[in-house]
């Protein structure tokens, strides 16, 4: 299972518990204002994720509150590199 | 054995290496938990204990408690090996006498790091697998000088009742999630820290203690027994004195 999965995986475990039943997450959905989240499931969720993946994205410069979506959470544990403009033209 | 499917209970504990710390590692071991402690250095007693000790049942690491990676990384390890940490006792402490005016800044620094930094930032790590499980028991080692002002003793009670605020606001943020957290405040005590009182003080404490004595580790002991079984599984937020009713 890769990093992504991992993250959508435990979410979708937390979410199971506070919502019912969810086959499905869509990268922008809420995590508070749609699937019900309070504070303490995230952090039980950044609990869960450091145990599975060894790492805390939260311990030192990004803000817990800089996640808002599912595609946040995700960032935040794997961050897409997006190609520079104007990499691989001719300089 | 194979540590990652082991079912017996994780406890960590604070300077585990003398004194109540290390009564406590032996009761926890003796009560079939696995055991993660940490002093500066290691005491004979407890290398005698280590030695005596099943390898998977006691880690001891060497861990300067105001150097706060260390401590992180410690319960960053014992999580690695176990897996799981279902009580936490904040222990470790160091003592500070003398009036205030008088103690120079950088031992009040020290006391304050060993006192409130170093229980905050373990419990803050080992919170994280509590919640992971949701289950798990928080206990602070808190004192009577956080309930009663005494001479000499202001930084000592200061720290003490910051670590009962602790319990109390972190009682309600984890409770929601399985997770209790409990204030035990010994009174006098016979243990190194009480070590340097002296016999005319010793005997005022007995006189005005109802029950007639100084308590002792196991008293301590029986409390954190409890604190830590089945049967207190709806008490939080508390700070349980045990004082043989010296602040009655």
């Amino acid at each position: 299972m890769n990093k992504r999965d991992t993250v959508k995986a435990a979410l979708l475990e937390i979410v199971n518990e506070v919502a019912g039943p969810v086959e499905h997450l869509d990268d922008d959905q809420l995590l508070v204002d749609q699937l019900g989240l309070e504070s303490l499931h995230l952090a039980r969720l950044v609990a869960v994720l450091e145990m599975e993946l060894d790492i805390d994205p939260f311990s030192d410069t990004l803000p817990i509150t800089s996640v808002r979506t599912v595609g946040d959470l995700l960032e935040a544990y794997d961050p897409v590199v997006l190609p520079r403009l104007g990499a691989g033209e001719p300089s | 054995m194979n540590l990652t499917t082991d079912q017996r209970p994780v406890a960590v504990i604070s300077g585990g290496s003398r004194g109540l710390g290390l009564a406590l590692v032996t009761d926890f071991l003796e009560r079939g938990y696995r055991v993660e402690t940490f002093s500066r250095t290691e005491s004979a007693e407890l290398t005698a204990l280590r030695e005596s000790t099943a390898s998977d049942a006691l880690f001891w690491s060497s861990v300067d408690g105001t150097n706060a990676e260390a401590v992180e990384e410690f319960v960053r390890a014992a999580v690695r090996r176990h897996r799981r940490v279902d009580v936490l006792v904040n222990n470790a402490a160091t003592g500070l006498e003398g009036l205030l005016t008088l103690t120079a800044p950088t031992a009040i620094d020290t006391a304050l790091q060993t006192n409130v930094t170093l229980p905050v930032l373990l419990t803050r790590a080992c919170l994280k697998p509590m919640l992971a499980r949701r289950t798990g028991v928080v206990i602070n080692l808190s004192s009577i000088n956080a309930l009663r002002g005494q001479t000499g003793v202001a930084v000592y009670g200061a720290a003490k009742a910051a670590l009962d605020g602790l319990t109390r606001g972190l009682a309600r943020e984890v409770g929601p999630a399985g997770v209790r957290v409990v204030s035990v405040a010994p009174g006098y005590f016979d243990s190194e820290m009480t070590a340097g009182i002296g016999q005319a003080q010793r005997r005022r404490i007995v006189r005005r203690t109802p029950l007639g004595r100084l308590g002792s580790a196991e008293d301590v002991l029986g409390v954190i027994r409890f604190l830590t079984s089945p049967g207190a599984s709806f008490i939080t937020g508390q700070t349980i004195t045990v004082d043989g009713g010296y602040t009655c």
